[in-house]
């Protein structure tokens, strides 16, 4: 690992039990995984393969019961109190009672920035967003579309070391998902920032990725490491051409098999 | 009562208008009744044999013995609910004690302890003010406790990942996410405070609404009693109205929504 | 990952809660106290069973028939702001002013005009209970599903057949919600006019032992309301559990 090119977050042997009636239940095992800097990562996988788990285990929301975390030479503990994470939820929780702007500032806030230049740093990712002129909307007046990107925005705001993506266009109408995608993709060519996004969606994943990550369940483990070649910046029309239809082939097939086997 | 008054849906005119006009078609059926069916005073009076015969000098009066005491408890116990809520669920073990307790706090009949403060605080005037306070402290405490940890998870782990000091997510996050069931407990306790009240004068003796209801009565000044029972109506509902401000003042966000 | 299972460690603060009361009442016994602990309260329900029982059963009935007129009452008037909107809407208005006049008044003329006999608990009763079904009811019939109403015209129902087969099962989680709010109101608002005059009831008992200064039956009475009271809330929890089965999985829904 000294070798290790530009490895800036590695994850080893990390497992997580949770105790159960009458006995503890294995919701990850074993666990390795590099991600380089400045690279966009997927988790991949079905409902239950502790996906989510592992994401907010990188992120220092819980603690891994084995293993462990390596953010930039930091402890995970470390990085997230040097305020090195943005993290985007599955729901945008925005603060109903807060302005989009007041909402992006809040991460700020915490941190003690000067008003003025939370101010001026709210905007500056507003814009990257794409939601100059909306800034003073409650997020009850804001559409679905528009309170994820503000959440995104208040992700970025901090200028993470790195991005965590908690299938974050869920329940957004396709189109709009897919257009989600590739401002998403335009955010993280224009910051450069590691990201680490994890979905069930295969369409996405081989979009929006450099490394797809396939995971399975019981216990959750890594089923299979993919690269994704595709030339970027990707669009929504190339996302329709072979190049892409194999990748998600491939890795549909990957899914399908843990869902047999489960089955069995 | 813990619900908002249903908006008008056809009605165009303002909330109060309509109540208002309500309220004076019921006041005028009322004076045609009495009058067509010949009711005696002393039994059921008339809208106008009240506003003419009753004691006005000494309903104002003790109108305004009652409205003090009820603010000044609807104070006290609101601030003393809120801050103990706070103190209470920033601490794990804190909660996880009065948590199953709130159960049980719920399921007690404060107004029927409205004697035995009494009887605990004295006969003093300062009585009144507890019973009110004690009135509003509970369902504030539950209801903030119950709203504090109903801060969706999310929110708490946005809270952890940008390294939120505590004092923080409380004053910026966790507190206003629990107005909305803190103002649902005023709905229910600012009428319950005015009873509380009026409740602890007649037992105290006092001079409030209470006392007045009881005494007017026992004299048989049943003009002078309706008037209390009146005006101890109004004093209810300007006193709700006014949490209906509050509401629109501290969750506009959430009427809006 | 912690020692101790969650409820054990409430469980052990709530048995020392109970030991310091016991101590703490019993180093102030004596004549004038007006704390008395546990055990005083237990034995004084243990010599007082009879007339506790008497005058709760005495209670309850007139709290239940408030209830039942009340709750009728609430239920009748819902459809009636439901199908006659403007009408409606006025009785819904006024329903709201006669609630806002707290009980303690509305029960000294009811007393003066009914007498000390149990008509006017129940009136009381009845009273402090139509509101939280009304409120409830109508709330719950103005924000349904919209989708109720249209299966309803879909299957070219007419009012009452929409109102029976669609509606009337669909708030019925709320009528129960609401029954637990208006239990506890209607045996309160029992007991307080029985403050204002009567021969017997849990009130009556209050009042006594609160001019003899009895304190441990005062407390003693005391606890027993707030066992009914929690007792009366835990029935209809049960009732609507039973009444509605569904409505746990529909919450997600909705």
């Amino acid at each position: 690992m000294n070798v290790a090119e530009k490895a800036n977050v590695v994850v080893d042997g990390v497992g997580m039990d949770f105790a159960v009636k009458g006995g503890t239940f294995t919701a990850l095992n074993d666990i390795a995984l590099t991600l380089p800097r400045g690279s966009f990562t997927t988790l991949l996988g079905p409902s239950g393969c502790g996906k989510s788990t592992l994401l907010r285990i990188v992120a220092d929301v819980i603690q891994p019961t084995r293993g462990t975390v390596d953010l930039f030479g930091m402890t995970a503990s470390e990085a997230r109190m040097n305020g090195l994470f943005g993290f985007v939820f599955q729901d945008p929780v925005l603060l109903p009672w807060r302005s989009a702007l007041g909402n992006i500032e809040l991460p700020l806030e915490a941190q003690h920035v000067p008003k003025a230049e939370r101010r001026e740093r709210a905007m500056a990712v507003l814009e990257l967003v794409g939601l100059d002129g909306f800034e003073h909307l409650l997020p009850a007046k804001l559409s679905g579309g528009m309170a994820r990107r503000v959440a995104i925005a208040r992700a970025l705001v901090v200028e993470p070391s790195i991005l965590f993506l908690d299938e974050p266009f869920n329940g957004l109408d396709e189109l709009r998902r897919r257009q989600m995608n590739v401002e998403l993709q335009r955010i993280w060519s224009a910051t450069g920032t590691t990201s680490l996004l994890v979905t069930h969606n295969v369409a996405d994943a081989v979009f929006l990725s450099d490394t797809v990550i396939v995971m399975g369940r019981n216990p959750g483990h890594i089923i299979e490491r993919r690269e994704i070649d595709l030339p970027r910046p990707r669009s929504i029309d190339n996302s329709l051409s072979p190049d892409y239809i194999a990748h998600e082939r491939a890795l549909t097939a990957l899914l399908s098999d843990d869902y047999k086997t489960r089955d069995d | 009562m813990s619900i908002l008054a249903p908006r008008d849906q056809r009605l165009s005119l303002p909330s109060w208008v309509v109540t208002l006009i309500v309220v004076v078609i019921a006041l005028v059926v009322w004076q045609i009744g009495i009058t067509v069916a010949g009711t005696s005073a002393n039994v059921l009076p008339g809208p106008v044999q009240i506003l003419l015969g009753a004691d006005w000098l000494r309903v104002a009066g003790a109108a305004a013995n009652t409205i003090f005491s009820t603010l000044l408890g609807f104070a006290v116990g609101n601030f003393v609910g809120l801050a103990l809520a706070v103190l209470i669920c920033a601490s794990r073990t804190f909660s996880d004690i009065v948590y199953p307790a709130a159960v049980v706090v719920r399921a007690i009949p404060i107004v029927a302890l409205a004697p035995f403060i009494t009887l605990a605080f004295g006969r003093g005037p300062g009585a009144t003010v507890v019973v009110a306070a004690l009135i509003v402290f509970f369902p504030t405490l539950v209801n903030v406790i119950l709203g504090l940890r109903s801060v969706p998870a999310e929110a708490l782990e946005l809270l952890k990942v940008i390294n939120a000091p505590t004092v923080f997510s409380y004053a910026r996050v966790r507190i206003p996410f629990a107005m909305p069931s803190f103002v649902s407990a005023l709905k229910i306790s600012a009428p319950n405070a005015v009873l509380g009240v009026m409740t602890a004068e007649w037992i105290i003796g006092g001079t409030g609404l209470g006392r007045l209801v009881v005494q007017s009565w026992l004299s048989l000044d049943i003009t002078t009693m309706w008037s209390a029972v009146l005006v101890s109506a109004l004093v209810a509902s300007v006193l709700f109205s006014i949490v209906g401000l509050i509401e629109r003042a501290l969750l506009g966000w959430a009427v809006r929504t | 990952m912690r020692a101790l299972p969650r409820p054990v460690l409430p469980a052990i603060y709530f048995v020392l809660l109970f030991a310091v009361w016991q101590v703490a009442g019993q180093a102030l016994a004596g004549p004038g106290a007006v704390l008395i602990p546990p055990t005083t309260i237990i034995e004084t329900m243990g010599t007082r069973w009879y007339a506790l029982l008497l005058n709760a059963g005495i209670t309850l009935a007139e709290a239940g028939q408030g209830f039942l007129i009340g709750s009728i009452s609430a239920i009748v008037l819902t459809v009636v702001v439901d199908r006659f909107r403007v009408v409606g809407e006025g009785f819904f208005r006024l329903a709201l002013v006669i609630y806002s006049i707290p009980v303690i008044a509305i029960a000294a003329p009811l007393t003066a005009t009914l007498g000390l006999g149990t008509e006017s608990k129940i009136a009381v009763a009845a009273l402090s209970a139509y509101f939280p079904v009304l409120v409830n009811l109508t709330g719950a019939l103005r924000t349904l599903d919209p989708r109720i109403d249209e299966l309803g015209r879909v299957l070219a129902m007419g009012y009452t057949r929409k109102l029976v087969s669609l509606r009337a099962p669909a708030v019925l989680p709320a009528l129960f919600s609401s029954f637990k709010i208006a239990g506890p109101a209607a045996f309160i608002g029992a007991i307080i006019a029985e403050w204002m005059g009567a021969e017997s009831g849990l009130g009556v008992m209050i009042i006594q032992a609160m001019f003899n200064f009895n304190v441990p039956l005062l407390w003693t009475v005391l606890v027993v309301a707030t066992a009914l009271n929690g007792l009366i809330v835990f029935l209809f929890d049960v009732l609507g559990k039973l009444a509605a089965p569904w409505h746990d999985s529909s919450k997600a829904i909705a």
